[in-house]
């Protein structure tokens, strides 16, 4: 057995420059045609460019991603550095499976908590307790390991005293602090953060030190 | 299968395509507890700050049937098979107001889920489920304001009568459910590139409406038009949920064997294509 707990082969992604119009709908066609009738290769692959925003390019199709190959052992924290628009978060949307690749392939092993985003799904007239449950099964925790973790939560957030309010009435870092107690109470061998950590970390430093200890951590910032 | 193989030896394979019939329903049935989470989160948010509450819910069919009752009744004069007035739009509008509230929030689950959707991975299909569920919730409170008047028109000798066929009611309830479900699925995941399905859905519902027997009994359409609006699914259901409960209504396993062959091939045409658009359409909503 290897211990390798993420596997990217060959990973490309394109995506569309522009508006979506009625010019989309004879190039869908035109892809439908060529790659579904004549099999053969999609020509949006062959048109397509490297991804760089300051120059104006002679295609609207470009590359986020070309050809990306990597692996990941477990018990590695890996950091992802790039500039704005490098693809450092849409590589993590297709590992967090909110979108597919255009081609190739990704194994992993083990459970995934993707928090590509704090407080996702809160709701402002929930309270802070009825949000914990919601945002936790949203992340992919069943209601019987919210219960067990509340007080876990609740104490990490620091927020207990408003905890039977609507999060609406929270100032914005209550908010962000709530959340990220939920997301970081989710059981998972790997874990996915998109400028996340940029919201809430001062003295909670540590404590998030120590459990990412367990975790596979990729990191875009 | 090599997706198969693969995933002996992985948790997760992320794959471009993957086969039209691979549903993940395994994976739908382990976040059934974001559903419930998610149906609570309706029922709570909906009456949080208003003094009336719940009684919400009983308003819009009371009113809606005082002004049927008034306008197709006594203007119109239309036929109600010899019911009593309001029973009847009562019967139809608490059954219409369910299949159209599915229809509909169904229908935009992409478009204003899409913040959630773009952030974080959880079976799709458990939003639009939680949408049906949620308004299943609703369409019981309406039945219990129904059930009232069936008891006050039984207290008044009122000429109905309620037969074997109500056990039908589940049935009728599921049906509604899934046709709304299915259709609302296709026109969101049609929708989410090109937008112009969802300005037809918006009034289209409302002009269904009378292309379905809720304002009027079948046996009252003109014979011209009658296979317009037995063609309508809805029609079927309505009619067999009237009279299961009022004694009156044409049901027949024609009508009803209709609706319930296209409501399965809607919700199977419905998840098949959710599921296809539910990869990419992050990209293109």
């Amino acid at each position: 057995m290897s211990n390798t707990a993420i596997k990217v082969e060959n990973l490309s992604k394109i995506y569309r420059l522009g508006e979506i119009g009625t010019g989309t709908i004879s190039r869908d066609m035109e892809r439908w045609f060529k790659t579904k009738v004549l099999k053969q290769e999609d020509p949006f692959l062959k048109i397509g460019e490297t991804n760089d925003r300051a120059n104006k390019g002679m295609s609207d199709i470009v590359y986020s991603l070309q050809d990306i190959n990597f692996e990941i052992n477990q018990g590695d924290a890996v950091g992802i550095i790039g500039r704005n628009g490098a693809g450092k978060s849409t590589l993590l949307k297709i590992l967090s499976r909110v979108t597919t690749p255009t081609t190739g392939k990704i194994n992993i092993k083990g459970r995934v908590a993707s928090l590509l985003e704090v407080g996702t799904g809160f709701h402002p007239e929930l309270t802070g307790r009825e949000n914990i449950y919601l945002n936790g099964a949203i992340l992919g925790m069943r209601k019987r390991e919210i219960d067990r973790k509340l007080d876990e939560i609740i104490d990490f957030s620091g927020v207990e005293r408003y905890i039977d309010t609507p999060v609406k009435r929270y100032s914005s870092g209550m908010i962000a602090r709530l959340a990220f107690a939920v997301a970081i109470h989710v059981d998972a061998e790997i874990i996915l953060l998109d400028e996340v950590l940029s919201v809430c970390l001062r003295h909670d430093d540590v404590a998030i030190g120590c459990r990412a200890d367990d975790a596979i951590g990729i990191r875009s910032s | 299968m090599k997706h198969e193989e693969a995933l002996k030896e992985w948790d997760l394979v992320i794959e471009p395509q993957s086969s039209l019939l691979q549903l993940n329903l395994k994976d739908v049935w382990r976040y059934r507890d974001l559903l419930w989470l998610l149906v609570k989160r309706d029922f709570v948010s909906f009456y949080k700050q208003t003094i009336l509450g719940p009684l919400w819910f009983f308003i819009q069919p009371l009113f809606t049937t005082i002004i049927f009752t008034f306008i197709f009744g006594n203007l119109a004069g239309l036929s109600t098979d010899g019911l009593p007035q309001p029973l009847f739009y009562m019967a139809g509008i608490t059954a219409w107001n369910y299949f159209a509230d599915c229809l509909t929030k169904t229908s935009t689950v992409f478009r204003d889920n899409a913040n959630i959707f773009g952030k974080v991975y959880f079976p799709r299909l458990i939003m639009p489920l939680s949408i049906v569920v949620s308004n299943l919730v609703r369409f019981g409170v309406q039945m219990l304001l129904f059930f009232m008047m069936i008891g006050y028109y039984a207290y008044t000798g009122a000429d109905f009568h309620l037969n074997a066929y109500v056990l039908l009611f589940p049935i009728l309830v599921l049906l509604m459910a899934l046709l709304g479900l299915g259709l609302g699925l296709i026109i969101t995941a049609l929708t989410t590139k090109y937008r112009d399905l969802a300005f037809l859905i918006t009034f289209g519902v409302q002009l269904m409406m009378y292309a379905t027997t809720v304002i009027y009994p079948l046996s009252a359409a003109p014979a011209a038009y009658k296979w317009v609006i037995e063609l309508n699914p809805m029609t079927g259901i309505i009619e067999a949920f009237r009279y299961g409960f009022l004694g009156e209504g044409s049901l027949t396993f024609q009508t009803l064997g209709y609706s319930i062959a296209f409501t399965l091939i809607a919700l199977v045409l419905g998840v098949i294509i959710f599921n296809k658009t539910e990869k990419t359409f992050v990209d293109t909503v």
